[in-house]
């Protein structure tokens, strides 16, 4: 039996894990499912010794648990398996299953002969026969998956201490096959008496796997018992929480069967084909849980990565999907998830972050563009601290480097604006501000196409949801109602 | 205080000095039609330095490095020397030179851009091989170069300046300008800053960092038609050996940041100036060529660490 006791973890004025009992028992497959910040990694963190929590207790086979590393958690029998082995290009199968922990010869060398016979057997106890002295970055993503699972059931563990196994996100990159193959192979591993918890984000396959769920919403357990007691409807209303105060009604528009976007059948090797149609001015949001793979979609349609399928069409010329640039000339733009890694030039300025879109589709040997003119008026109206133009992007709060980041875009006079999370670690005040920008251009006629976790934002701001289930739009025009978009994303349509 | 403009301070208090030190460095002498002493010689000397730590500053801009450089300059110079003998005049061997300096640098762009290959390896490869095909273009002899343009180049004035500072000023200029009238250096800064997301704006990465490397061979091939004028003479042994790390060192001391995103051409103009001037300091000063690099690495050392820009930042910080 494990068990954790009012976990608290702060990260400065925020609270990651906010008083978190929870309790995993030995032969069971229990599911951990929450939205992006529902604070589930921090407590996986916590459990297998990356991390401690502030105050709160845990313990494991009747005593107490506060691993120091996350190799002491392991010599306890608690590991963790990532979503695919993380070595170097060049490790064997035999480098990654005994990565500290080498058996040794009578001289203090190194035992390879031992390692390799013992591979063999941990990798035939996971369902596993290949040779050891293979190259793990050559071989499929599943194998690698199976081998990380054997390595962590391979580790030696004290005596009587039993094993708790933690599994992210596991079937995230895996084809359906793969995925049934993994829940045998799970199965088996509770039958034998380990004690697995599985994270993920498809509530079918918690539903097919898992004996108990727990539902992280905001750093707290928002909802937890057997999975007969449970089920869809009731998870997703845990994991999104239920509108608790009344907003001002929003007039919805319905633009009928206006179009001026229409992207059809985007998809790739990995994304199902999508189609999808925009009015002018008008905003759909796309709602979907973790993992539905929306972010993936939005990507291929802006052209930045490349799509196999499909193609977009703007006034119904069409829009070349192959590269950025000539995307963002035919009026598409995007705004990434992770400002930070995809979005700004974190040391360079204000104005030059301001400019990278408009100069890649007019070109670098441009000198002075027109538009640069109108920054001053720009970053004014934008409410963006005076003289900041000239100021690292970096000296911004994360609510301006936003505002940055969109109105990069908007210089760029876009025609359909593709926007993945633009409140993600934005304030209250910039968020609304951010969307006040967005609507001011929707009137002269701006497409917007929207991504967000927060179902009642994205009910505020869009016109209708298009629903996303597990790769593909089960119902592309819900009104923009959150009861409805519920109903809708737990396959529990009237 | 930029880092740029902290390593100008740093060349203004090397010359306060040796102006201190050095008895005859302020003498600046009217000799035959042209100005002499030991400051023209440092700018005359350290033109070569000024215009391969610009290119330097553009690849380094980017994110990357060209190692390459010093090879650029012996092949050039060889290529010069033996077009020359041949009897071909100065249009043929200079184009020829400068166009050996393009190619290499296409080919390293090729490598890093095509290739995904870490700069640092990429260029690697003229840098070691490119010296053996300067032996292979000198016939394996040090090829004397005496040909009129040589003459003037090495050693002509112009306004009583050294035809070899006025190159060099003519073509930063020309490079300055074409940074500041156009976004290219913007895009240079950004690629460096962040290539995810120059990717995901549309930003032609390729073809800003191709530009870069072309430029930096460029200016490596004027540097070494440059150095064989000097000394009238090609040694594709010795003729710009460890140019290129100097170069580095130059970029870094002007405050560009080594991992890319933020650079200074007039910072790498002064790292430039700095060297050379230690350079002749450190002779003037009687210290035997031989054990002279020692004092110089030095000084490099603290001008490098007080000009760079996280100096200052963890200074604050161990002092709060």
């Amino acid at each position: 039996m494990f068990e954790c006791r009012d976990l608290v973890r702060r990260f400065g004025p925020t609270r990651a894990l906010d008083g978190v009992s929870i309790a995993f028992e030995e032969g069971r497959i229990h599911g951990l499912i929450g939205a992006n910040g529902s604070g589930k990694s921090t407590l996986l963190r916590i459990i297998v010794g990356a991390e401690v929590a502030d105050t709160g207790t845990m313990s494991k086979d009747g005593a107490g648990w506060a691993p120091r590393s996350t190799a002491d958690a392991a010599r306890a029998g608690v590991s963790m398996v990532h979503q695919e082995v993380r070595l170097g290009p060049t490790s064997t199968v035999v480098d990654v299953m005994n990565l500290g922990r080498w058996p040794t010869t009578r001289f203090g060398f190194i035992d390879r002969a031992g390692a390799t016979a013992r591979t063999r057997e941990a990798l035939r106890r996971v369902g596993l026969t290949l040779d050891p002295d293979l190259t793990v970055g050559i071989l499929p993503l599943a194998v690698r998956q199976r081998i990380a699972i054997a390595r962590a059931l391979d580790a030696p563990v004290l005596t009587g201490a039993s094993r708790l196994l933690v599994l992210d996100e596991p079937t995230s990159s895996l084809g359906a096959r793969e995925v049934a193959d993994l829940f045998g192979l799970l199965r088996k591993l509770a039958e034998e008496g380990a004690c697995v918890v599985f994270v993920g984000h498809a509530l079918s396959e918690i539903e097919a796997l898992c004996r108990t769920v727990a539902v992280l919403r905001d750093g707290r357990v928002a909802w937890r018992g057997e999975v007969s007691s449970g089920g869809r409807s009731v998870w997703v209303d845990a994991m999104l929480g239920r509108a608790t105060t009344a907003r001002a009604t929003r007039v919805t528009q319905d633009f009928g069967n206006e179009r001026r976007v229409a992207v059809e059948g985007i998809g790739s090797d990995t994304v199902p084909a999508k189609s999808l149609d925009v009015a002018a001015g008008e905003c759909v949001g796309i709602a979907g849980l973790l993992g539905a793979g929306r972010t993936e979609w939005l990507r291929l349609v802006a052209g930045v990565d490349r799509s196999r399928t499909g193609s977009v069409a703007i006034d119904g010329r069409s829009v070349p999907c192959a590269d950025v640039a000539s995307a963002l000339r035919a009026g598409v733009a995007y705004l990434p998830e992770d400002r930070r890694r995809d979005g700004l030039c974190i040391g360079l300025t204000v104005r030059d972050n301001l400019l990278l879109a408009v100069r890649s589709a007019e070109g670098w040997w441009r000198g002075r563009l027109a538009v640069e003119e109108t920054l001053e008026a720009l970053v004014r109206r934008a409410a963006l601290p005076d003289g900041c133009l000239d100021r690292p992007v970096e000296t911004l709060s994360g609510g301006n480097q936003q505002k940055v980041l969109l109105l990069r875009l908007l210089l760029a006079n876009p025609k359909l604006l593709l926007l993945d999370e633009p409140h993600r670690g934005v304030d209250i005040g910039a968020a609304d501000a951010i969307d006040g920008l967005i609507h001011a251009r929707r009137e002269t006629g701006l497409s917007v196409i929207r991504v967000d976790p927060d179902l009642e934002a994205l009910c505020r701001v869009c016109d209708r949801i298009a629903v996303m289930v597990e790769g593909v739009f089960v119902d592309p025009s819900v009104p923009a109602e959150a009861e409805a978009v519920r109903r809708r994303l737990s396959g529990d349509v009237a | 205080m930029t880092p740029a403009r902290r390593a100008w301070s740093a060349l203004a208090l090397l010359v306060v000095v040796d102006l201190v030190m050095i008895p005859d460095f302020h003498r600046i002498a009217w000799v035959g039609g042209a100005w002499r002493g030991l400051p023209i010689d440092i700018l005359e000397h350290g033109a070569r330095l000024c215009l391969v730590a610009i290119g330097a500053a553009l690849v380094v801009a980017t994110g990357g490095v060209d190692l390459g450089i010093g090879t650029v300059m012996a092949l050039s110079g060889a290529l010069a020397a033996r077009l020359s003998a041949e009897g071909h005049g100065f249009p043929v061997v200079a184009s020829a030179a400068i166009g050996i300096g393009v190619a290499v640098g296409l080919v390293n762009a090729a490598m890093v851009v095509v290739g995904r290959m870490p700069p640092i390896v990429a260029t690697l490869v003229p840098m070691v091989a490119g010296r053996g095909v300067a032996h292979l273009v000198a016939g394996g002899a040090i090829l004397a170069v005496d040909a009129p343009w040589a003459v003037r180049l090495g050693s002509g004035t112009w306004l009583g300046m050294p035809i070899a500072v006025w190159v060099a000023t003519g073509v930063i200029a020309v490079v300055a300008l074409l940074l500041r009238r156009t976004a290219v250096g913007a895009g240079l800064a950004a690629v460096g800053s962040n290539p995810a997301a120059c990717r995901i704006a549309g930003v032609p990465s390729g073809r800003l960092i191709t530009l870069a490397y072309a430029t930096s061979g460029t200016f490596a091939a004027i540097a070494g038609l440059l150095a064989a004028a000097d000394v009238r003479s090609a040694d594709a042994h010795n003729l710009g050996q460890f140019v290129e790390l100097d170069a580095v060192v130059a970029v870094v001391i002007g405050g560009t940041a080594i991992s890319g995103g933020v650079f200074s051409l007039g910072g790498a103009l002064a790292g430039a100036l700095f060297l050379q001037t230690l350079t002749v300091t450190l002779h003037a000063a009687g210290v035997r060529s031989d054990v002279a690099p020692l004092p110089k690495a030095l000084l490099v050392l603290v001008a490098a660490v007080v000009s760079h820009p996280q100096f200052r930042i963890r200074r604050t910080r161990s002092a709060s």
